[in-house]
C-alpha cells in the first residue's frame, strides 16, 4: 500500500459566521493526481489556504508526509512538510526575471554565508553555478529555457503559469498544489499542460493536488477526483463516478435538474 | 489631589485639541489610506492666519469671546482653503499610484508648507507671540485645582464641533456620501456619488477642525512657531491610531488619553519625555493592538 | 583566495588614487562636500536596501546613524587614550574598529528595533521607524556621559577622504555583490509578493529584518565616519529632516537602483551646498523649500524616480553595455 501524502481529517473554518469549509476530509497518496473541484464560491481555494498554513483552520486536522502542520507558519509548512503552492491569481516575483523567480524558491540549496557572498568565495561561485544550471534544467522541462532573463511580467499569460509550477517545483515538493494551472489557456496549451503535469509526476515522483474548472483537463490528469460545494465535499470518486454523480450535476446545473 | 486634579484638567483640554487634530487624520485615512503629514502643517497655519489677522481687529474690538470667534472664522476659511488646494494639488494627481508615492508626496508637502512659512517674507524662522484674544482668568475651582475661563471655551468649542460634525457625518446626504466612500470607493463611484468631490469635502472638513484646533492652542499657549505642527500633529496622529484610526469616536477618545498621558508625564516624570511619550505610545499600540481601541481589523484576502 | 586579493587591490587602487585627487587637488571647502557625498551615498544606498529593495519603508536612517556616531566617538573620545588617535598606522587601525564598532552597534539596534516593527506595512511602519528614530534621538540627548543637548567635541579628525572614498566603494560594492546572490534576490521577492515568498518556504520577517540589520549597520559606519570627520557631535544634527533627506536621494534616484540612488546623493548633496550660497545673495533659506518641492515634483511626473528599478548602466545600448559587464 502507498504511503498518504496529504491527509485532511474534518478541516473547517468559519469567517464571522460564514463557514467556508466545513468538515472537509480528503486524501492524497504518493505519486497520485488528485482533482478538487466545484462551482466558483465552494471554496476550494480556501481549501488551499488552510492546509498550505496561510489562515488557521477553526476546526479539523492536516498532516502532510505524516507530519501535522498544526502550530507551524506557512513558510515552515513549505519547508517541512515538502509541499508547494501556485496561486490562482498569478503571484509571481513581476520585477524579478523568470531566472531569478526560480533561483529564490531554490532557497534550501544555498549552503554559503554572508561572507561567502561579499568576498565572491569559491565556494559561492560553485554552488551558485550548481544552482543556476538545475534552475535551467527545470525550465527547459516547460520550455521556459530561452527566457530566462525576461521580466516576470512580460511573459505571456500562459507562461506565467508555467512559471509558477516551476517555481514551486524548484522548492524541492513532494506534494504540489496546483490552484487553476489552465486559467487563461487555450485548448492546445491545456493539452500541453496536461502531459507535463503528468510528465512532472512521473519525472519527480510526487504526489498533486489540482484546482481546475477545465473539466476535460481534470478528467484527463486526474486519478480521483473530489467535489467541494458550500464547503462541504459531496462526492469523491475516479472521474468516470464522477461525471455520472447526480449531486455533482445538481451542485454544477443548479436545483432545477 | 489638587495637582493630579490640576493634571486631569489639564490633560482634557489638551486632549481635546488634540482630538480636534486627530478626526482630520482618521477621516483622511479612512478615505483615502493615506496618512496626511500635511494635516498638522495646517494647524500650525491656523495659527500664523490668527497672528496676521488678529490686530486688524485688535485695532476695533477689545478681546473677548467676540474676538476669539472672529479670527477663529478667518483662520477656518483661510484652512479650508489650504486643505482643498493641497487635496488638489498634490494627492489627487496620485490617486491611482502606489501608497508609499503618496506618504512621500505628504511628507514633502508637510516639509514644503514648513520651510516655507519659515521664510522671512511669509512668517520667519523665529517664534513669536500670539496675540492676547481673550485674557485669562480663572474660571472656577474644583478641589483646589484651578478651571480658567480658556479650557472652559477649549471643552465648550470642541464639543460643539464634534457635535457638529457628527451631524455632518451621520445626518447629511455628504456625510453618507463620505461613509460610502471610505467603504469602498470604485463601489461609490459607480453609485454616482462624486467621489472628487467628496474627498475634498473630506479635507475641507479636517482643515477647519485643525484651524479650530490651531487657534485654541495659540490662545491657551500664546505662541506660533512655524515649527508647532510637526510634534502637534504626529501627537494627534498617534491619537487617532490609538482611538482606532478611521474611526471618528476613537478619535477622540485617543486625543483625551493622549493629553492626559503627556499631562501626566510631564507631572510626575520629566518634561523631557513631554515628545518621546508620544512615540512609545504608538509603537506599544501598533505591535500590541495595530487596528486600535475602537477600530475594526481586516482580513486580508489571498 | 586569488580573487579576494584583486578585489583587495582593485579597491586600494582606486581608493588610493581617488583618495589623492580628492585630497591634494581640490580645495578645501570642495573637500568637505565631497566627504558629505560620500557619507551620504553610504546612507543612500544602505537606506535602498530597506526602502527599494525589500519595499519596506523606514524613516528612521538618521537614528541608527547617530547610534553609529556617538558609539564610535565614545569609544576614540573617551575610552582610548589620545596619544594612539593622534596620527600614524595605529590610529588608522584603531579608526577601523571604531567603524565596526559604530556599524556593530547600529546593526544591533535595527535588530532591536526592526524585529517588533517590521511586522507592520507600509505607511504604519513608516510613521514607527519615525518614531524609534526620535527615540533614539531623545535617549542620546539624555545621556549626559556623551554630552547630552550640549553634544560631544574633541573627536579626534580620523576621517580623511581616502577613508570616505574606501568605505564608499566597499559598501557599494557589497551590496551590490548582495543583490546579485541568490540570497539577495530574496529581498526583492519580498519587496513583489510577500505571500508567494511566504509560499516558498522563506520567512519574510527573517528577510525583512536582515534587510533593516545590514542596512542599519552601514547607516552607523556613516555615522562613525561623519563623526570622526567634523569632530563634533550633536543630537539635533540627527533629527527627522536628516531621516527625510536620505529618502529623498533613495526616492529621487530611483527606488531599487544603487547607481540611481549614488547620483542623487551627490546631486542633492551639491545642491544643497550650492544653495548655501544664493542663502548669503537671497537671504532666505530656500533650501528645504526647494528640497520638499523636488520631491513633491518627482513624485508627480516621475513616480519610480529617474533611474526607476534599473541601474545606469542598464539604460546603455546592448552593444555598450557587453563592454562595462567585461571590464567591471
Amino acid at each position: 500500500m502507498s504511503q498518504s501524502l496529504l491527509q485532511v481529517q474534518g478541516l473547517g473554518i468559519s469567517f464571522g459566521g460564514l463557514k467556508a469549509v466545513q468538515n472537509v476530509t480528503l486524501e492524497v497518496k504518493e505519486r497520485e493526481i488528485v482533482g478538487l473541484i466545484g462551482p466558483n464560491g465552494a471554496g476550494k481555494t480556501t481549501f488551499f489556504n488552510l492546509v498550505t498554513g496561510i489562515y488557521k483552520p477553526t476546526t479539523g486536522h492536516v498532516a502532510i508526509v505524516g507530519k501535522s502542520t498544526e502550530n507551524l507558519k506557512s513558510f515552515e509548512i513549505t519547508n517541512e512538510c515538502f509541499c508547494a503552492r501556485t496561486f490562482q491569481n498569478i503571484r509571481l516575483f513581476r520585477d524579478l526575471t523568470v531566472m531569478e523567480n526560480v533561483l529564490v524558491a531554490s532557497h534550501k540549496r544555498v549552503d554559503y554565508g554572508l561572507l561567502s557572498v561579499l568576498l565572491h568565495s569559491q565556494k559561492f561561485q560553485t554552488k551558485e553555478m550548481e544552482i543556476r544550471a538545475r534552475a535551467r534544467k527545470l525550465l527547459s522541462i516547460f520550455k521556459l529555457d530561452g527566457k530566462e532573463d525576461e521580466l516576470a511580467c512580460n511573459l505571456p499569460y500562459g507562461d506565467q503559469r508555467k512559471l509558477e509550477i516551476v517555481r514551486a517545483l524548484s522548492t524541492e515538493p513532494k506534494l504540489l498544489f496546483l490552484d487553476e494551472p489552465a486559467a487563461g489557456m487555450n485548448q492546445q496549451e491545456t493539452a500541453e499542460l496536461l502531459k507535463l503535469v503528468k510528465f512532472v509526476r512521473d519525472t519527480f515522483q510526487i504526489g498533486i493536488l489540482v484546482i481546475e474548472h477545465d473539466m476535460k483537463f481534470i478528467m484527463g490528469v486526474c486519478e480521483r477526483i473530489y467535489v467541494l460545494d458550500h464547503g462541504m465535499l459531496i462526492a469523491e470518486g475516479n472521474p468516470e463516478q464522477i461525471r455520472k454523480n447526480p449531486e455533482v450535476i445538481k451542485a454544477y446545473l443548479g436545483e432545477e435538474v | 489631589m489638587a495637582e493630579f486634579i490640576q493634571h486631569v484638567i489639564n490633560g482634557i483640554s489638551l486632549g481635546s485639541v488634540y482630538a480636534l487634530i486627530a478626526i482630520g487624520y482618521s477621516m483622511v485615512y479612512g478615505i483615502l489610506q493615506l496618512i496626511n503629514f500635511a494635516h498638522g502643517e495646517v494647524v500650525m497655519l491656523s495659527s500664523v492666519f490668527g497672528f496676521y489677522v488678529a490686530p486688524y481687529f485688535l485695532a476695533h474690538m477689545d478681546p473677548s469671546i467676540g474676538l476669539f470667534l472672529v479670527v477663529l472664522t478667518v483662520a477656518m476659511v483661510g484652512c479650508g482653503i489650504v486643505g482643498f488646494l493641497i487635496e488638489r494639488l498634490a494627492y489627487r494627481p496620485l490617486r491611482k499610484a502606489p501608497r508609499i508615492n503618496c506618504l512621500i508626496t505628504a511628507i514633502g508637502v508637510s516639509l514644503f508648507i514648513q520651510y516655507f512659512t519659515q521664510l522671512d517674507f511669509v512668517f520667519g524662522a523665529i517664534p513669536q507671540s500670539y496675540p492676547e484674544l481673550m485674557s485669562r482668568e480663572v474660571y472656577f475651582t474644583i478641589a483646589g485645582a484651578e478651571v480658567s475661563n480658556l479650557q472652559v471655551l477649549v471643552l465648550g468649542l470642541s464639543f460643539v464641533l464634534m457635535v457638529a460634525l457628527q451631524w455632518i457625518v451621520y445626518r447629511t446626504k455628504l456625510g453618507k456620501a463620505m461613509r460610502a466612500v471610505s467603504e469602498n470607493t470604485e463601489v461609490s463611484a459607480l453609485l454616482g456619488i462624486p467621489v472628487d468631490r467628496v474627498i475634498s469635502f473630506t479635507f475641507i472638513l479636517g482643515s477647519v477642525l485643525a484651524a479650530a484646533a490651531g487657534t485654541l492652542v495659540s490662545t491657551m499657549y500664546p505662541k506660533v512657531d512655524a515649527l508647532m505642527g510637526t510634534l502637534l500633529g504626529l501627537k494627534a496622529f498617534v491619537a487617532a491610531v490609538l482611538g482606532g484610526i478611521g474611526s471618528i469616536p476613537g478619535a477622540v477618545l485617543g486625543g483625551l488619553v493622549m493629553g492626559m498621558a503627556e499631562e501626566f508625564t510631564v507631572g510626575y516624570l520629566s518634561s523631557s519625555f513631554r515628545d518621546a511619550i508620544a512615540f512609545a505610545i504608538l509603537i506599544v499600540v501598533l505591535l500590541v493592538r495595530p487596528s486600535g481601541l475602537l477600530g475594526k481589523s481586516r482580513i486580508e484576502k489571498v | 583566495m586569488m580573487r579576494v586579493g584583486r578585489d583587495v587591490f582593485i579597491i586600494t587602487l582606486f581608493t588610493l588614487v581617488l583618495g589623492f585627487v580628492f585630497s591634494d587637488w581640490v580645495g578645501p571647502y570642495e573637500q568637505t562636500i565631497l566627504a558629505l557625498c560620500g557619507i551620504n551615498i553610504i546612507l543612500a544606498v544602505s537606506l535602498n536596501l530597506v526602502n527599494g529593495f525589500t519595499g519596506q519603508f523606514s524613516l528612521g536612517h538618521a537614528g541608527f546613524m547617530a547610534v553609529g556616531a556617538y558609539t564610535s566617538a565614545a569609544l576614540t573620545t573617551l575610552y582610548i587614550s589620545p596619544e594612539y588617535v593622534s596620527g600614524g598606522v595605529i590610529s588608522h587601525l584603531v579608526f577601523v574598529v571604531a567603524l565596526l564598532v559604530g556599524g556593530v552597534s547600529a546593526g544591533i539596534v535595527g535588530f532591536l528595533v526592526g524585529v517588533p516593527s517590521l511586522r507592520l506595512r507600509g505607511d504604519y511602519l513608516a510613521i514607527v521607524t519615525l518614531g524609534f528614530g526620535e527615540i533614539i534621538r531623545v535617549i542620546i540627548l539624555n545621556i549626559e556621559a556623551i554630552g547630552g543637548a550640549r553634544g560631544i567635541g574633541g573627536i579626534p579628525g580620523l576621517t580623511n577622504l581616502y577613508w570616505v572614498v574606501g568605505v564608499c566603494i566597499v559598501s557599494t560594492l557589497a551590496l551590490h555583490r548582495l543583490l546579485k546572490s541568490i540570497p539577495g534576490q530574496q529581498f526583492m521577492a519580498v519587496r513583489d509578493d510577500e505571500t508567494a515568498t511566504l509560499a516558498m518556504g522563506l520567512s519574510t520577517t527573517r528577510i525583512k529584518v536582515r534587510s533593516f540589520v545590514f542596512s542599519s549597520f552601514l547607516a552607523g559606519v556613516a555615522g562613525a565616519l561623519f563623526a570622526h570627520y567634523y569632530q563634533y557631535l550633536n543630537p539635533s544634527t540627527f533629527t527627522f529632516n536628516y531621516s527625510f533627506q536620505i529618502v529623498a536621494m533613495v526616492v529621487l534616484g530611483g527606488m531599487g537602483s544603487l547607481s540611481g540612488s549614488i547620483l542623487s546623493a551627490v546631486g542633492l548633496t551639491v545642491l544643497l551646498e550650492g544653495l548655501r550660497e544664493l542663502q548669503t545673495i537671497t537671504q532666505l533659506d530656500l533650501r528645504m523649500v526647494l528640497y520638499s518641492l523636488i520631491l513633491i515634483v518627482v513624485m508627480l511626473t516621475r513616480p519610480r524616480g529617474l533611474l526607476g528599478r534599473k541601474e545606469i548602466w542598464e539604460y546603455l545600448p546592448v552593444s555598450l553595455r557587453k563592454g562595462v559587464k567585461k571590464s567591471s
